[in-house]
């Protein structure tokens, strides 16, 4: 009986033993930094200090006219459209400008980013009235839509969010012209970025707004791609950053003889191409660039040559050199000899462990994006990274 | 007697309920000419990431050679580049195979064509890490053939720590 009964506890004994060292032996907390990531993406209303710092960024500026009759002040690397009428609804908080009884102009500014990649959008519209009272900033917060925060405002200008989109907004009345001049940004929700980036970016188009009617303003010039890097909100720098990580380590690593490449952006689009171009297509790109130079291009030239560097018969060609790029203008003329398209390329060789890259942007440019994308691959070509807290 | 057996018993179920290929920190999916990255992962000296092809074939298409090379780096700098084992078949987990159809019109009139679409992983590579810190891990997919397109099969990266 005794011997039955110390079984049985030996037994259950075993039993509990084996029961914790089963529960317990695989329980491991493995954390990685994926899990951290989504940290707290809480921000606060703008202070007047990042306020101040925002409005200190250098902005190289022009002006232009619209309907050749209004003069606004827009950044140096922007290019306008104009449409007199619009056919799409064009509510601006609760002021319906289809609604008001006078014709209106749109003007809808384009940079770099906003063009293919639409990281966000600026429209400007030119309003006549001759009250200067008729409408407020208030009226530009939609009253009957749920705003889920206001993180800046002054007399004439508003940042809030709806959703995880963020709207700047400003009015401007010209005494002069007697017109309303709104301002309308959008980061759209559909860019996932942290709210801190959407943020300051915001604040930049806030100075974008307030410049439109800026008639006397310094000349601003950048003179490095570090200088560019300092004047340009957070969420551009990290999205150029993210692109160049992977043209680094296709120059690092991944890209082989007679390769080439174009990282996909987050929109599915690209901007950049880096080649390793055989010593054949090495030759005929700087042949091109030769002849392009003395501008001296013979009819077989057009079509024969491999992708980097490929001369169009239709197209009158231009070409500079600025800090180690080159610099390709290609105007395509009408019959009239009128000039009707310009398409700005840039070429920087990039020499990296007796191995020779050519970088190329991948989209047509315009002419006033050609200064930046000289600075960024000069700087690529010496660093072989555009990350400037690297090599500040 | 009976106390071998449940020893057994807890022994075997005590293995099964540990994960034997480790803990999945990440899939990436690749697309033909693409880095994909997975980006400051902490690890462990000592710790072993085991890398893993995912693949997803259909009998309909036809089946295209491939290479996929990689980049460790910590800090910054590469600690190890090179190839992927593809061909490896020796550990293979998670095979499903299931059978679909497709219904295909011509002159003869309707047919149904039926197909087979394998997936599975296949085990490739095991690093073991040197040191404590963040580490990345970049891959890309290259073709070999331009006779055949990658088109239809699905070809991620899993890995696993243990």
């Amino acid at each position: 009986m005794m011997n039955l009964r110390s079984s049985f506890f030996k037994n259950l004994l075993l039993f509990g033993l084996l029961s914790v060292l089963f529960l317990t032996s695989c329980k491991r907390v493995v954390k990685t930094d994926l899990d951290e990531v989504s940290s707290a993406d809480d921000i606060e209303e703008v202070s007047k200090a990042e306020y101040q710092q925002m409005m200190n960024i250098k902005v190289p500026l022009k002006t232009v006219l619209v309907d050749q009759r209004y003069s606004i002040t827009i950044p140096e690397n922007s290019d306008f459209e104009v449409s007199k009428m619009s056919s799409k609804e064009i509510v601006l908080g609760d002021i319906d400008l289809t609604k008001i009884d006078s014709s209106f102009l749109n003007v809808s500014l384009n940079n770099f980013f906003t063009r293919s990649e639409g990281l966000y959008s600026e429209e400007v519209y030119i309003v006549p009235g001759n009250d200067p009272k008729q409408f407020s900033i208030d009226d530009l917060k939609a009253s009957n839509e749920r705003i889920d925060a206001v993180y800046y405002e002054d007399e004439n200008s508003v940042i809030y969010v709806q959703g995880d989109t963020f709207f700047t907004y400003s009015i401007h009345y010209d005494d002069m012209k007697k017109c309303f001049i709104f301002y309308k940004g959008e980061i759209s929700w559909t860019q996932k970025y942290p709210k801190k980036q959407k943020l300051a970016l915001s604040l930049l188009l806030v100075k974008h707004a307030k410049s439109l009617t800026a008639m006397d303003y310094p000349p601003v010039k950048f003179t490095s791609w570090n200088d560019y890097v300092q004047h340009m909100p957070v969420l551009e720098i990290n999205w150029i950053n993210g692109m160049f990580s992977k043209i680094e380590k296709e120059l690092k690593f991944f890209l082989e003889p007679n390769e080439q490449s174009s990282p996909r952006t987050p929109g599915n689009y690209t901007f950049v191409k880096l080649f390793r171009p055989s010593p054949d297509e090495l030759l005929s790109f700087y042949k091109g660039v030769d002849q392009l130079k003395a501008n001296k291009i013979s009819e077989t030239d057009y079509y024969s040559r491999p992708e980097i560097l490929r001369l169009d018969s239709q197209f009158s060609y231009q070409l500079r050199e600025e800090m180690g790029c080159y610099v390709v203008i290609a105007s395509s003329k009408n019959d009239d000899g009128s000039i009707s398209r310009k398409e700005t390329t840039v070429f920087c060789p990039v020499d990296y462990k007796g191995k020779t890259f050519i970088l190329k942007t991948d989209k047509d440019l315009s002419p006033s994006d050609a200064d930046f994308f000289v600075k960024m691959f000069s700087y690529f070509s010496k660093h072989y990274t555009i990350n400037t807290t690297a090599n500040p | 007697m009976y106390r071998n057996y449940l020893f057994s018993a807890l022994f075997i179920l005590g293995l099964s309920s540990c994960n034997p290929i480790g803990k999945e920190l990440t899939v990436l999916e690749l697309t033909p000419g693409e880095i994909a990255s997975a980006e400051n992962i902490s690890l462990k000296k000592g710790d072993v990431v085991t890398i893993w092809y995912k693949i997803l074939k259909s009998s309909k298409d036809e089946g295209s050679t491939f290479r996929v090379k990689y980049n460790i780096e910590n800090k910054g700098q590469s600690i190890l580049f090179d190839s992927l084992n593809v061909d490896a078949q020796d550990h293979v987990i998670n095979s499903k195979k299931t059978k679909e159809s497709y219904n295909e019109s011509s002159s003869e009139g309707d047919s149904t064509i039926y197909y087979t679409v394998h997936e599975y992983e296949t085990e490739s590579k095991k690093f073991t890490v040197p040191k404590d810190g963040k580490y990345s891990f970049d891959f890309k997919l290259t073709e070999r053939s331009n006779q055949s397109s990658f088109f239809g099969n699905k070809l991620s990266i899993v890995l696993r720590k243990s």
